[in-house]
């Protein structure tokens, strides 16, 4: 039967699915559907590999541990056209960089990569061009396929091989050194009649044996519509001795924004890779990890920052696996929930039966501003072997009596002091990242987020930071929208 | 300056200020020492804010004004500062931007110009010289790795950056080696001037032999018991409480 399916093309595939099985729902027939299959042979037997591995993993449900808190019954009611970059509006964008502007940068607009020429070491995926080297480095091999479980990471895929997803490849060659900018950016107020409307991305970066790489990926939606989905998926490779340090930014600014963002880690012997992300806004907003420590000697360190306000909801899916011994992971998520905001940690590490001496702490610590905001945390262990040494915990709490009493008895006002306090807790996020233009930008990214709320973080403290001395570069200015 | 009237305050229903009064000039140094458990740092805290405190009965007054209808920071920025016995450490928090902030919050509220980055460093050189504090600490989270030493410091050297009209020292001694007791005093003394007063609360004599005070109380049992001059502190180092205590007929109670 399964040969039968594969030889099939995807959108008959899909008929015989629909006639045979489980009816699917409008978002997926949506998806499923999307005809638009002009690619070679190659990129054909793939996406029908993507499209009968989506039938086997199905739309998410709650019944499912990972998806348990997340309610995606909007998203399935309807089918979402993919957002076209002619619908973008020059007026519509407020976007700052948080790189330095000399770095090379991928501008994606609505979807599509709009950089002509490309930086040195960037390709775009093609349905025609692309060999399957640099397909199989985006996770575009049938054996990556198959043994994909996650739902919107093969739908995003359907989407890159159907010729609608922009997919930047950025390889950094050997003994390099490279940093690197890849901004985002979805404007759901240019649909007609405020429609619902998606958008996609696959970015992939490979870091060659000893090469070093910085990177920030600033994935911003903004502009109302009634129900917007971006769907992620990014790819990244750290072969041996190689260093990466990359910055994913989720920065959801419309309330019926859902977006789900994938980051797939692979890393060999020596390797390390430093990750900080920052999921801002008033949507849904889904960060799953998967990382896998394939060799002795890596190191995964991971740095999450929440900051939601209204009815934000944040979701941090992460599983980290041990796949060999003497290897490290650390993994600190702090949340900051205003007014009606919800944040679920589920968290995992795996440390395999052969992965002996492995080393792994997890922590999720929630700040709670508003009585109504809501956290939860499910740090897990799975460990198969002995003689490794992990930890993990999760702490859910209020600002501190004490901690407050004594800013306010040196005569900051109540509301400075909240702020004081919260960047405080915020800060230790950035601890991590290297750069320091770049965690000099990010921290006023973060005292911007943190301003949204009731407390005027950004004007009390943006002074104060160290960080007024770095200006902030519009990526984005009239000449290049 | 500072007249407090029969002070009673209370901490989740348990009454530990009894009618409590005192009466502070400027240009006074105020000691009070008393037993473990009288009161003395609910006091300071009492007329710092902290709102786990209750006052049930009872005035004070700061220079004319009702000190209770002041909250904790508009209490500061009149000139009521508190130096903590144990200072909290505030993660994530820069000291430098936080004694900025705190200066400048002050300053704004008594009508002077704010401080820039030049004025400020200039005027933060010089007071952490008074304490001698390296400035590496300045760079640092808001006590956070701090030994006991480098917060008493750290509270001293906020004093001197916002040169309170009234300064309530906590225990200030407690934790301080013999050099460092020295320039935390050193740091106060620079401060005091004929418009200052200065409350002090310690357990030990030897606090009392670099500030000089000019008044000595006997807390117990959550009210002054007996006021005397400094020599009243020498004798309680030499005879401890009891004699004092038996005087008030409170040697049972406490």
């Amino acid at each position: 039967m399964t040969a039968v399916l594969k030889a099939l093309n995807p959108v008959e595939h899909t008929r015989q699915r629909l006639k045979t099985a489980v009816a699917l729902n409008p978002f997926e027939e949506g998806m499923l559907r999307t005809s638009r299959n002009d690619g070679s042979e190659t990129m054909n037997a793939l996406l029908a590999s993507a499209t009968e591995a989506y039938h086997r993993v199905g739309f998410p449900s709650r019944r499912q541990e990972a998806w348990k808190y997340v309610n995606l019954s909007a998203l399935a009611a309807q089918s979402l056209p993919y957002l076209l970059p002619s619908h973008f509006h020059s007026n519509a964008i407020e976007f700052t960089s948080v790189w330095p502007k000399e770095w090379p940068t991928v501008v994606a607009l609505n979807g599509r990569v709009m950089n002509s020429p490309l930086p040195d070491g960037v390709t775009l995926l093609s349905a025609t061009k692309s060999s399957p080297e640099t397909l199989s480095l985006a996770g575009l091999s049938h054996e990556a396929l198959a043994n994909n479980d996650d739902t919107f990471s093969l739908l995003n895929a359907c989407g890159v091989l159907q010729g609608h997803v922009a997919g930047p490849v950025w390889v950094v060659p050997k003994e390099s050194v490279a940093n690197g900018g890849l901004p985002s950016v979805w404007d759901w107020s240019t649909l007609s009649n405020e429609e619902a409307g998606q958008c996609a991305m696959r970015g992939t970066v490979v870091v060659e044996e000893s090469a070093k790489a910085t990177l920030v990926v600033d994935l911003t939606s903004m502009g109302f519509s009634p129900l917007s989905l971006s769907n992620i998926h990014l790819n990244f490779s750290v072969e041996s001795h190689a260093e990466l340090d990359v910055v994913v930014i989720q920065d959801s600014q419309t309330t019926g924004h859902v977006s789900l963002v994938t980051v797939a880690t692979q890393l060999s012997a020596h390797a390390r890779c430093t990750l900080t992300t920052l999921s801002l806004g008033q949507g849904l907003a889904r960060l799953n990890l998967d990382t896998h420590l394939n060799a002795e000697g890596s190191e995964f360190n991971h740095q999450g920052l929440v900051i939601q306000h209204q009815a934000a909801q944040a979701f941090t899916h992460s599983v980290v696996n041990h796949v060999v011994g003497n290897t490290t992971s650390h993994q600190w998520v702090k949340a900051i929930l205003n007014d009606q905001a919800k944040h679920d940690f589920d968290g995992t590490i795996v440390v395999a039966s052969m992965a002996t001496g492995a080393s792994a702490n997890q922590l999720n610590n929630n700040l709670l501003l508003s009585g109504h905001a809501r956290a939860l945390a499910r740090p897990q262990l799975r460990i198969d072997t002995d003689d490794v040494q992990c930890s993990h915990g999760a702490t859910v709490g209020q600002l501190s009596d004490d901690q407050l009493f004594y800013l306010l008895s040196r005569g900051l006002p109540d509301s400075v002091s909240r702020c004081l306090l919260t960047y405080g807790f915020a800060q230790a996020a950035l601890d991590e990242i290297r750069h320091p233009e770049v965690k000099a930008m990010l921290t006023q990214r973060v005292l911007a987020a943190l301003g949204q709320s009731e407390s005027p973080v950004e004007n009390c403290l943006m002074d104060c930071t160290q960080c007024h001395s770095h200006a902030h570069e519009p990526v984005l200015t009239s000449a290049n929208r | 300056m500072l007249h407090i009237t029969n002070l009673h305050a209370s901490i989740d229903g348990t009454p530990i200020l009894k009618g409590l009064s005192l009466d502070i000039n400027p240009g006074e140094i105020h000691a009070i020492m008393g037993p473990n458990g009288s009161g003395k740092s609910t006091l300071s805290k009492v007329l710092a804010g902290h709102p786990a405190y209750e006052v049930t009965e009872g005035t004070v007054t700061f220079q004319g004004k009702n000190l209770f209808d002041l909250s904790p920071d508009e209490r500061a920025r009149a000139g009521v500062f508190l130096a903590f016995q144990y200072p909290v450490e505030l993660p994530g928090v820069n000291n430098r931007a936080f004694l900025k902030l705190a200066v400048n919050a002050t300053r704004k509220a008594n009508d002077q110009p704010e401080l820039d980055d030049v004025a400020f460093e200039a005027l933060l050189r010089d007071k952490a010289a008074v304490v001698q504090m390296d400035t590496e600490f300045l760079d640092r989270a808001v006590n956070e790795g701090f030994s006991g030493g480098e917060k008493k410091r750290n509270e001293i050297l906020q004093m001197a950056l916002l040169d309170p009209t009234l300064a309530i020292l906590d225990e200030t001694d407690s934790g301080l080696d013999i050099d460092a007791l020295r320039i935390v005093a050193d740091g106060v003394n620079t401060i005091m001037t004929p418009d200052k007063a200065a409350l002090v609360i310690t357990h030990y004599q030897r606090l009392l032999d670099y500030i000089k005070p000019d008044v000595v109380h006997v807390l117990a049992h959550g009210r002054i018991i007996k006021t005397g001059g400094p020599e009243l502190a020498l004798k309680l180092e030499e005879q401890g409480y009891d004699w004092i205590l038996e005087e008030a007929g409170l040697l049972s109670a406490v």
